[in-house]
């Protein structure tokens, strides 16, 4: 449907090659057409008003729900990390807290590690300097940052985020060489003093926009390249400035040693917290009728991009992308004739995060779903946790 | 030496001969384990501490990695967490405040 919206409009003066939407996946007429306009809310005040069913909820939908984020015979100590470890989960539904529940030591109060989620919020500062006319989604990283290698300077915003530079990456963590992974390489060995140095100085795997790989080296990039147009505008803690505070989000995000926001791993925040970043995403990037993000941006954040499509590599199971978000759309072209998470809709995106971070955001039902977690073993399952997540809310209707 | 450790250095062991019998066809970076593990322990036991503001016992299970030979030592007062693993590859991380949270030294 966001396909089907974008096809309806001209393309945004800011937008890079426009991707022209697949006629198969636009004539799917399953979910509403989210609001194009700046909704008035409700949008949370110092903290998320409760709605007014949540002392009614679907018992059997909760029990369901709880059964699956918090098993009752979970072991925390267990030295092998098992099982399905929730640390929160907080639902928003109609712009109020429907549900939430925390474990493990956390509370409401307490922040948690996004890991990888923090990458969407790097789109999301993108998108405002975007608005704001200080950075163009093609502009060369080195129209911004001084100093690379002349191969680099062929890559773009727009490639980096759709994960599309063509460096020569590798993003592993656990469970591979370490010593060959970037990403380890980046956060705690020879790159971790200037990020984006390290990352735009390897070789080139591929001609910048070509193909897809998943790096968190594109978006730390990405952080550089705004640590370089923001601060005059909106000094050297740009993100709070212009973006966590007009949305009311207290978070903790941490930099490099040469002052560079860690765009693709350090944000922290609670659940409820995290939750508002949803919102934002929810209404189109409006917050309290004012409008942070410029019109179409999400849409063109969360459409399927031409490197997904065409070009992937290393792609995991179910794993589509749009810049920088988590899409459930089929990719019929990359052999993903199934969307992601079949028991949930369409239209549904999401910033994630290693060890099982999510915010997800679901436009055609007026939810956002977040959820904060510790789990090793690779056995959570997104499609099942955000079903029951959805019958709670479902359930919930007044 | 505790049984733990001589699992430890044998699991070690074993990964760094894996890492060299790739080395012909895998890229590899300059730091060596030790670093890496290191880094990582300092850092993110930092985070833990002081902007989670979880316990110690959780934070010491959070950053465990296997083979888990990185030995983080808080500084509370400081707010410093320092790292060495197997006494090797020294890594400092410190809480700069509750926005910026900690970074690593260079």
């Amino acid at each position: 449907m966001v396909a089907l919206i974008l096809a309806l409009l001209p393309s945004p003066a800011w937008a890079f090659e426009p991707t022209p939407p697949d006629p198969e996946l636009v004539d799917e007429p399953e979910v509403e057409v989210a609001p194009d306009t700046c909704s008035e809310g409700p949008f949370p005040g110092a903290d998320w008003e409760p709605h007014p069913a949540a002392e009614s909820l679907d018992a059997d939908a909760v029990a369901a729900l709880e059964a699956y984020l918090f098993p009752a015979d979970l072991d925390w100590d267990d030295a092998d990390r098992v099982g399905t470890r929730t640390d929160g989960v907080v639902i928003i539904y109609q712009g109020m807290l429907l549900y939430e529940r925390y474990d493990h030591g956390y509370d409401r109060d307490t922040k948690h590690l996004a890991w990888s989620a923090t990458k969407s919020f790097t789109n999301v500062l993108a998108g405002v300097a975007v608005r704001d006319g200080l950075l163009k989604v093609d502009d060369s990283i080195c129209d911004h940052l001084e100093g690379l290698p002349e191969a680099s300077c062929a890559v773009t915003v727009a490639h980096l985020l759709s994960f599309g530079s063509g460096f020569d990456w590798l993003e592993t963590y656990e469970g591979y060489s370490p010593r060959a992974s970037s990403v380890l390489a980046m956060l705690y060995g020879e790159g971790h003093t200037d990020m984006a140095r390290f990352v735009a100085s390897h070789p080139r795997r591929d001609e910048p926009g070509a193909t897809y790989m998943y790096s968190s080296g594109d978006t730390n990039v990405v952080a550089a390249v705004l640590g370089q147009v923001m601060p005059a505008t909106y000094g050297e803690r740009y993100p709070w400035s212009a973006l966590l505070d007009p949305i009311g989000m207290q978070a903790t995000w941490e930099r490099d040693a040469a002052g560079t926001f860690v765009g693709s791993s350090y944000l922290y925040a609670t659940p409820r917290h995290l939750a508002r970043f949803g919102q934002l995403l929810l209404h189109d990037g409006c917050w309290e009728g004012e409008r942070l993000l410029p019109e179409g941006w999400v849409a063109w954040s969360a459409e399927v991009t031409e490197g997904i499509r065409t070009k992937a590599l290393d792609r995991g199971p179910g794993e589509v992308q749009g810049r920088h978000f988590w899409l459930n759309r089929p990719v019929p072209e990359a052999g993903q004739t199934e969307r992601p998470w079949p028991e949930v809709p369409e239209d549904l995106f999401a910033a994630r995060g290693h060890w099982k971070q999510s915010i997800n955001v679901f436009p055609s039902h007026d939810l956002v779903v977040v959820r904060t977690g510790d789990d090793r073993d690779g056995a959570f399952s997104y499609d099942r946790f955000l079903s029951l997540a959805l019958a709670v809310a479902e359930g919930g209707e007044p | 030496m505790s049984p733990r450790t001589a699992m430890a250095l044998a699991l070690l062991g074993a990964a760094l001969l894996t890492g060299c019998a790739k080395k012909g066809d895998v890229r590899t970076y300059d730091n060596s384990l030790f670093e890496l593990a290191s880094a990582f322990a300092a850092k993110e036991t930092c985070s833990c501490r002081f902007v989670m503001q979880r316990e110690e016992d959780f934070c010491r299970e959070w950053v465990r990695v296997s083979p888990n030979v990185a030995k983080p030592k808080v500084d509370e007062e400081e707010r410093v967490v320092t790292a060495r693993a197997l006494g090797m590859g020294k890594a400092t991380a410190r809480f700069v405040d509750d926005q910026l949270g900690c970074v690593l030294d260079e």
